[in-house]
Parts: structure tokens; sequence; C-alpha cells
């Protein structure tokens, strides 16, 4: 009987060394393609919106009636105005020109007037008038609503793009 | 009849063999990390291209100011913004400097101004630059021709 004389490295080895490079590159390439899981991002909730019910200028006054038409609770706006009708978008903010008889709630953010110091106060159908003192002439007003939007553990405020309304008006 | 066994033993071979193999990996792995993007992410890990896709804003030119709005109606901030001028037969692309905030148009923030080089231009397309993180610290990424907001003059 021949005896063999076997060397080198044995099977189990062969084995360890194959599973631990596949875990090596797996966790490469999970680690570069797991950014491209898409997650979801902060998203104001289909069914928001504001209404603007009554829009009165007066001199250097404007008065807006705000109500909210949508299913869910908002908890303040954005609000800009256009200087001219030929501007399509409405870019000078006016959140800095709220009378404070009329303002019930902080201004945040630089530009957003809350309704109130809670998130989300504005229930559906109540509404809310504020008052403006303009110091230009305006040919439009955009509003676009913003509530507090549960991201994880936290509360981030949404804007509603999708909701914003515009109102052609002329207040000098 | 006696054999005489030279060379390298079995066991050096294989060692040799996986530091060769390691070797051949890592300049592998190194060259292709190279031709690959390095990945900037946004919002907690989440690659700045499908932040792209969020983005939203409002814009128009009016060209009897020669002025440019911009209105951010999404949720992701827009660092800078790039301007692709097309005119007759070619095209230049700027970014947006006068009066753009220096952090960028947060949510619900406006732009107004101008364009350096608006003369002949018959289109122009806007292209949003956004802010991430990667290994390398904030990095600012340009979003593709796709997420730009064309407006024809």
């Amino acid at each position: 009987m021949i005896r063999k004389k076997k060397k080198g490295l044995s099977v189990m080895i062969g084995y360890i060394l194959l599973i631990t490079f596949g875990i090596i590159m797996s966790i490469i390439v999970y680690s570069y393609l797991k950014t491209y899981v898409p997650k979801d991002l902060l998203k104001c909730d289909e069914g928001s919106s504001l209404f603007i019910k009554e829009v009165n200028c007066s001199g250097t006054s404007l008065n807006i009636t705000l109500k909210n038409n949508g299913k869910f609770n908002i908890a303040g706006y954005f609000i800009h105005a256009a200087n001219n009708s030929a501007q399509e978008v409405a870019t000078v903010d006016l959140s800095s020109k709220v009378h404070n008889d009329t303002l019930t709630g902080p201004i945040i953010m630089g530009s957003v007037v809350m309704f109130w110091t809670t998130p989300n106060f504005l229930l559906p159908n109540q509404e809310k008038t504020h008052e403006y003192t303009l110091d230009h002439v305006i040919s439009q007003i955009q509003i676009t609503p913003v509530r507090y939007e549960n991201e994880g553990n936290l509360q981030r405020l949404a804007s509603c793009g999708n909701a914003k309304i515009l109102e052609d008006l002329y207040c000098s | 009849m006696v054999i005489k066994k030279r060379g390298l033993s079995p066991i050096v071979a294989t060692m040799l063999l996986i530091a060769i193999v390691i070797v051949i990996g890592l300049i592998i792995f190194l060259w292709f990390r190279g031709i690959t993007e390095e990945a900037i992410t946004k919002f907690d890990g989440t690659n700045i291209k499908l932040v792209c896709e969020e983005v939203s804003f409002d814009a128009s030119y009016s060209s009897s100011s020669e002025s440019l709005f911009i209105a951010n109606t999404g949720n992701v901030p827009i660092y800078k913004m790039k301007v692709k001028v097309t005119g007759e037969g070619s095209h230049t692309t700027e970014t947006l400097q006068g009066g753009w905030p220096d952090f960028g148009l947060s949510q619900g923030g406006t732009f107004s101004g101008g364009i350096a080089e608006s003369a002949g231009a018959n289109k122009l397309l806007l292209i949003p630059v956004l802010i991430g993180h990667s290994d390398k610290g904030d990095m600012a990424y340009t979003c593709e021709e796709r997420h730009g907001y064309e407006i024809i003059i």
C-alpha cells in the first residue's frame, strides 16, 4: 500500500477563507449600495390645505383671513408677495410685516408665521385673520402652508409646496 | 532510490499565493474606488442623487427687469443654483452670486437677482446644487440637468 503524504491547506481552512472573503465583499458592496435605498423624506401630508377666505387692502394695510379647508391641522404658513404683475414668482417675504396685535403665534425660521405656539394648531375648518402693514405696492400674494410632521422621534416643519395658493390683488 | 525534494514548501507557496491575491485585490479595490464616485449623503444617509429628485422650486425670469425669481417650495434646502444660459449656438453656465443667501435657500426661501450673461439668451436651465456629507466632510453636489427647471425667454 502506498502511503500518500497530504500537505497544504486543509479543506476547512479553504472554506473559512472563502467565506471570509465573501463576507468582506458583501460588507463593501452593502455599505456602498445602502445609500441608494430610498427613504421617506420629509413631506407634508396630502390633503393639507389653506384657503384665502377673505383679503382686504386698505391703504398700507392688508387683512388676510385664512381658513383650513384641508384634512389635517396646519401649523403656520409662508407668505410672499410680488411687486409687479410681470413677476410670476412671489419673492418678497411679508412675515416681518405682520401686525403684532393680530399675531397669535411666533415667527419661526425667519419667515414662518405660526398660528399658535403649539404645533399644528389650526384645526380643519378653523380660520384666522392676520393684518399686515405694507410699505410698497404688491400685485400678488403667495401662501404656502406648513405643518409639523413626524420624522422618527422628531417633529420637523414641512413646507406644503403642493398646497400653495396664489391670489392676484393690487395693494398700493 | 533517493529523490531529493527542493523548492518552496506548500505552506510557503500558499502564503505567497494569498499575499499576492490580497495585494492584487487591494489594487483593484483602490482603482475601482477611484473610478466610482464617493457617495455623498444627506438626511441620515440617503444618497444625494435620490435627494435631488425631491428638490422643488418655482422660478421665473422677467426680461424687462432682467431679473430671475426663485422660490424654494420644497423641503430640501438648495445650497446654490447653477444657471445654464443657452443662446444662439452656444451656452454658458454660471452660479448665481449676487443676492444669493450664504447658506442657500432653505424651506420657503426666495431669491431675486440678475444673471451676469443673459444677453442673447433664449433659454435658461436652473440646476440646483445641494450640500451633503461624505467621508471628506461636507461636499456640494450639482444635481443632474433633468432635475433642472427650464425657462424659455
